[in-house]
């Protein structure tokens, strides 16, 4: 499992020989009956997903994340999964759903529930703010969706969680473009680029070219 | 990818390579197809009415993307979406009403 979270954080969400990291993984989660390693298995094959299958087939794994988080009744999984359903709802265009899950998720992070994260690429509370930011400016909640988006990069900081602010700057860069505000797109591009140099993140390979 | 491409789209047709951003636009829509990633499906069509537009297309050519662009963010309750491309929409008949096409219609990108 760690070297399938290297592989897809230094070589990209798309790299093959992580999705044969973690199709052995939920293998092996089967037939030791660790539903919590069989959970991050699946949660690593929807973010490959994500990247390179249609989004039903997505959104099918998605739901499988949902059913396992829910089993298990862990907070953890349980915003993990939201986050998951945010994200693949949103990329379908279905805004509203996707709000409700994210705002799940958020729901169970302030409650303080989680003392301890699971192994993910990202920090799912950072993803969650990020997608209630995005679905809020879908809504036209402008001031809303600035308020939120602002939240995640320090969320990501006090985690430590240098993938998440690289989501976070990311996604803060995506709502300062569709607002037209390019001083703001420069600099968090700018930061963007910084960290993912720094870090090695395949991440910023995605995102130069937008920028 | 729909995103990145509508954004190449705008780039190309800043850079007066209109053809070229409408290009962009028919990948980003086949990019849709295979992957059923339709979050920014709206402003695909609205950006192709704002291209027909430049390039000075039919009138029926360019409403039917408007409209398009307009049904979609409604379908997917997109407020945002919906006001840019009403509004686009709304700049286009007032050029047409002014006669200022023989000029060429300058629509906003946003």
């Amino acid at each position: 499992m760690q070297a399938a979270l290297y592989l897809t954080v230094t070589r990209g969400f798309a790299a093959p020989e992580a999705r044969t990291c973690y199709e052995r993984v939920e293998s092996l989660a089967h037939s030791l009956n660790r539903p919590l390693l069989l959970y991050s298995a699946l949660t690593s094959q929807w973010r490959y997903s994500l990247w390179t299958d249609k989004l039903s087939a997505t959104m099918q794994i998605a739901e499988r994340v949902y059913s396992i988080a829910q089993k298990q009744n862990d907070a953890r999984l349980m915003m993990g999964a939201y986050r998951i359903l945010a994200s693949t709802l949103y990329f379908l265009g279905d805004f509203e759903a996707s709000r409700q899950y994210a705002v799940r998720g958020l729901e169970i992070w302030r409650s303080g529930a989680i003392h301890r994260q699971v192994e993910e690429v990202s920090a799912p509370a950072v993803n969650c703010l990020c997608f209630n930011a995005l679905t809020e400016w879908h809504f036209g909640e402008i001031a809303c969706s600035r308020t939120t988006i602002a939240e995640a990069i320090p969320v990501a900081k006090e985690l430590n969680d240098m993938p998440a602010l690289a989501v976070a700057l990311f996604f803060a860069a995506h709502l300062a473009h569709v607002e037209g505000n390019c001083a703001e797109v420069e600099r968090l591009a700018s930061d963007l680029i910084e960290l993912a140099t720094r870090q090695n993140f395949a991440l910023g390979y995605l995102s130069e070219p937008f920028f | 990818m729909p995103y990145f491409l509508a954004a190449k789209s705008e780039a190309l047709n800043l850079a007066n390579r209109t053809s070229e951003a409408l290009e962009a636009i028919k990948e980003a829509e086949a990019a849709v197809e295979r992957s059923g990633e339709r979050w920014w499906c709206a402003e695909l069509h609205r950006l192709r009415a704002v291209f027909l537009a430049a390039m000075g297309a039919e009138d029926a050519q360019i409403v039917a993307s408007f409209c398009e662009a307009i049904r979609i963010a409604r379908e997917q309750k997109s407020v945002s979406l919906e006001k840019r491309a009403e509004a686009t929409y709304a700049e286009y008949r007032r050029q047409k009403a002014s006669g200022l096409e023989g000029r060429g219609f300058r629509l906003p990108l946003w």
